[in-house]
């Protein structure tokens, strides 16, 4: 191998999980370096595939699993990617420097944690059927549920629970959404653009329950009741939970790898751990932005893309000179009735300006404002108009490490 | 010179192209990816750019003519 002296062997990479975060660190890897040894593990059999067309195209059906696949094998093997699908990891040994699986140890000289969230499921232990959305395996399932019209109770209206609202609508079951906070993705965007949503599901024939904890969820498969804190009963053929995920690291407590109080992995502005030559990347991470002047945790695609490169490129530097600090603005999206929503930035601010709630609900535009000045933007069916705002963001230019 | 190609109908105009790789895409007046040189043709000196905007494109809607 060129560059590689007789008797030294490659320097091996090892990576777990093969989501966004993780393949796009493989694939960095292997477009800087044609040396470099690169083992991906990751729980999930049906791994690499594009996870967020699941609540959109593959649950509606417009989508196949197979095209939802993001490397086919034969690609994987061009690249010299040895990818181990089906693989859970059991522990990180960072003093032996080997990863344990339930097949075969992986020995690393660097090893990059990329092993995302899993759904938060507060009823499993009543109602171990209550189904989920986040892998290929959920949204088969779940599909297998649908064949007939069906009433579905979906508990959660963030982003997830409103996609799948929309897609459900559109294969013509009746859908429930249940949701804790005053309005459907209050919590992140605020009460106008919330109440917008909620008016752009309903005319879709969307019911909503706001503001209603869940208390219970009980009934079986299929005849779920999920009780509310005022104590009245929502009946549904399916009940799909969609409350959020928190970071899948559990395997991780005692490896040296400093966790946060919610597990996720603390790591430094360049997205190392607190172990030696262990990285992190995607949805299980924290790092401190610069540019949000706090500690950051972001759950969106591009972020995950994002940082699985930039610690690709950093873990190949191979001096000071070529190290940086990680930071993005997160940018996520969404489509739901075909209208593409779009946000960038934080949706923190102390004003909101809101274009067009009163008098379409085919687009909307707001402006997210701190001090006065621009710091997040959030539009449906607007994506010129997104561009150009985005682009006025404090550094509202993706971070896509040219180099 | 390498070429690029879109597919546009899996396009969702998220635009991150058009922010990697200025020289190489626009969006369309529906939002949509377009090319700024039709033929797809890319200069050597954007070659880098375009790799990242296929990188970070969510849609997968971009990518080198085989």
């Amino acid at each position: 191998m060129a560059g590689v002296s007789p008797g030294a062997r490659a320097r091996r990479v090892c990576v777990i999980g093969a989501g966004a975060a993780g393949l796009a660190c493989a694939e960095r890897l292997r477009a800087l370096s044609a040396d470099v040894s690169i083992t991906v593990v990751d729980a999930d059999a049906d791994q690499p595939y594009n996870r967020p067309p699941l609540s959109k195209d593959v649950l509606s059906g417009r989508v196949g699993a197979t095209e939802a696949r993001l490397r086919s094998d034969e690609q994987l093997a061009e690249l010299r990617i040895d990818l181990r699908a089906g693989t859970p990891v059991e522990q990180v040994d960072t003093t032996t420097r080997t990863v344990v699986t339930k097949d075969e140890p992986v020995p690393y000289d660097d090893l990059v944690l990329a092993p995302g969230c899993t759904p938060v499921t507060p009823w499993h232990e009543s109602a171990p059927w209550i189904r989920t959305l986040h892998s290929l395996a959920d949204v088969r399932v779940l599909r297998d549920d649908l064949v007939l019209p069906s009433r579905v109770v979906i508990v959660g209206g963030g982003l997830i629970g409103l996609e799948a609202a929309a897609v459900l609508r559109g294969l013509g079951h009746g859908v429930v959404v249940v949701e804790a906070g005053e309005g459907p993705l209050q919590r992140i965007v605020g009460p106008q653009v919330a109440a917008w949503m909620e008016g752009r599901h309903r005319k879709e024939g969307v019911e909503f329950e706001l503001g209603r904890r869940v208390v219970a969820v009980s009934g079986s498969a299929h005849a779920g009741v999920v009780t509310l804190d005022d104590g009245r009963r929502v009946d549904g053929d399916v009940v799909v939970c969609a409350v959020g995920v928190r970071p899948a690291t559990q395997w991780l407590v005692g490896s040296g790898v400093e966790l946060g109080s919610r597990g996720e992995i603390l790591a430094d502005e360049r997205l190392r751990t607190t172990a030696p030559d262990v990285w992190a990347a995607g949805d299980a991470v924290s790092w401190p932005s610069a540019s949000a002047e706090r500690r950051l945790r972001v759950e969106h695609w591009t972020c995950a893309r994002e940082q699985g490169r930039h610690v690709a490129e950093q873990l190949l530097a191979a001096d000071a000179a070529q190290t940086a600090a990680f930071d993005t603005v997160p940018y996520f999206w969404s489509s739901q009735y075909g209208a593409l929503l779009q946000g960038a930035g934080s949706f923190h601010g102390d004003e909101v300006i809101v274009d067009g709630p009163s008098t379409s609900l085919d687009s909307l535009v707001a402006r997210y404002l701190t001090g006065g000045r621009l710091t997040g933007v959030l539009t449906v069916g607007s994506p010129r108009t997104f561009q150009e705002l985005r682009s006025r963001l404090p550094g509202g230019r993706p971070t896509t490490a040219a180099t | 010179m390498k070429k690029i190609d879109v597919n546009s109908p899996v396009c969702i105009g998220a635009g991150m192209c058009t922010a990697a790789a200025p020289a190489v895409f626009d969006l369309g007046a529906d939002g949509l990816v377009v090319l700024n040189d039709p033929s797809g043709d890319v200069p050597d000196d954007a070659v880098e750019s375009v790799d990242s905007a296929i990188a970070v494109c969510p849609a997968q809607a971009i990518g080198w003519r085989e």
